[in-house]
């Protein structure tokens, strides 16, 4: 079932719906909040707040927009929030903070996400993680993320040239 | 590395390392009164679930296109489950109307079968009683 079906049913109180929109839309939620978060415990945070405020304003989503694109824009506020209150209030290591974040080491992200995600940046890693991780073409990511399709793909093509060059000094 | 082989790797990794974050969100939507039903039994097996399927689709990975990721849901499995249950009640159907049809027939085609008492119908008792002022063709010669 596509995904603004599964809106649509739970904007009409089918809770049976949540759970087929989480398992379609978890790893671009994941992705575009680690993008801007940097790190796996803020981007775990924001991804609870994003589906607690899918569930709180399913009514508002209008049948037949693009679904995908409204979850991605409601993530992509949310990390920016957290980051906002994160530099207003204090900042911790992750890596000196490893009770607060998890280990922070590259096993956590797994080696090839955690060098993307250290050498690329913000647009960059999101656009490349939602191709190969959430398999999004990249048409469907310049509507998600509202760019051009030449800017997604241009964007695609640095990030390989990053990682491939990183691969090679590593 | 090819490009094909940077985008499975980094697909296998995301199969394995994407945070699940389903059941903390569930129990935070119920204490906030966001949902209003119980666990299901399939919520409740739902981590288990969720583990076999990535394992499965990170392993047959190769096989795919890029497309495929984002329907990660499980959804082949379930309607499988759908099928066999469905194939199931059928035959436990069949398997009883045919059950009721031997029975009822036997009884019915036995003329041995001997009917409990009360559910004699005088319709069907052979009826040798002469009728009232039927007269017999004596021959008294």
């Amino acid at each position: 079932m596509t995904l603004d079906k599964l809106m649509k049913k739970l904007a009409n109180g089918d809770e049976s719906a949540f759970e087929e929109i989480y398992d379609q839309t978890q790893k671009t939620v994941y992705y575009i909040a680690l993008s801007v978060v940097k790190e796996r415990g803020l981007a775990e945070d924001v991804m609870q707040t994003v589906y607690l405020n899918v569930l709180k304003n399913a009514k508002q989503y209008r049948a037949g927009t693009n679904a995908a694109a409204w979850i991605a824009k409601i993530t992509r506020n949310e990390a920016l929030n957290l980051m906002k209150k994160r530099g207003r209030v204090f900042y911790m290591d992750e890596r000196a903070n490893a009770r607060v974040f998890g280990t922070g080491q590259a096993d956590d992200y797994g080696l090839l996400i955690d060098l993307a995600r250290r050498t690329l940046p913000e647009d960059e890693f999101a656009i490349l993680m939602l191709v190969a991780a959430a398999g999004y073409k990249r048409r469907e990511i310049a509507e998600m993320l509202e760019m051009p399709l030449s800017t997604v793909t241009w964007k695609f093509n640095q990030a390989t040239e990053k990682m491939r060059s990183s691969l090679k000094e590593n | 590395m090819e490009l094909t082989d940077l985008i499975v790797q980094l697909n296998r990794e995301a199969a394995k390392k994407t945070p699940d974050v389903y059941k903390k969100v569930m129990s935070k939507a119920r204490s906030e009164g966001l949902v209003k039903s119980k666990k299901t039994n399939a919520q409740q097996n739902r981590s288990y679930d969720k583990y076999d399927y990535d394992y499965d689709y990170d392993y047959d990975y190769g096989n795919r296109n890029y497309g495929s990721g984002k329907h990660s849901s499980g959804i082949g499995k379930r309607i499988l489950s759908w099928i066999i249950w469905l194939i199931f009640i059928a035959l436990s159907i069949t398997l009883v109307t045919y059950t009721i049809k031997i029975v009822v027939y036997k009884e019915v085609e036995d003329p041995n079968a001997t009917q409990p008492a009360g559910l004699i119908s005088p319709i069907n008792q052979e009826d040798t009683s002469e009728p009232e002022g039927y007269v017999l063709n004596v021959d008294e010669s």
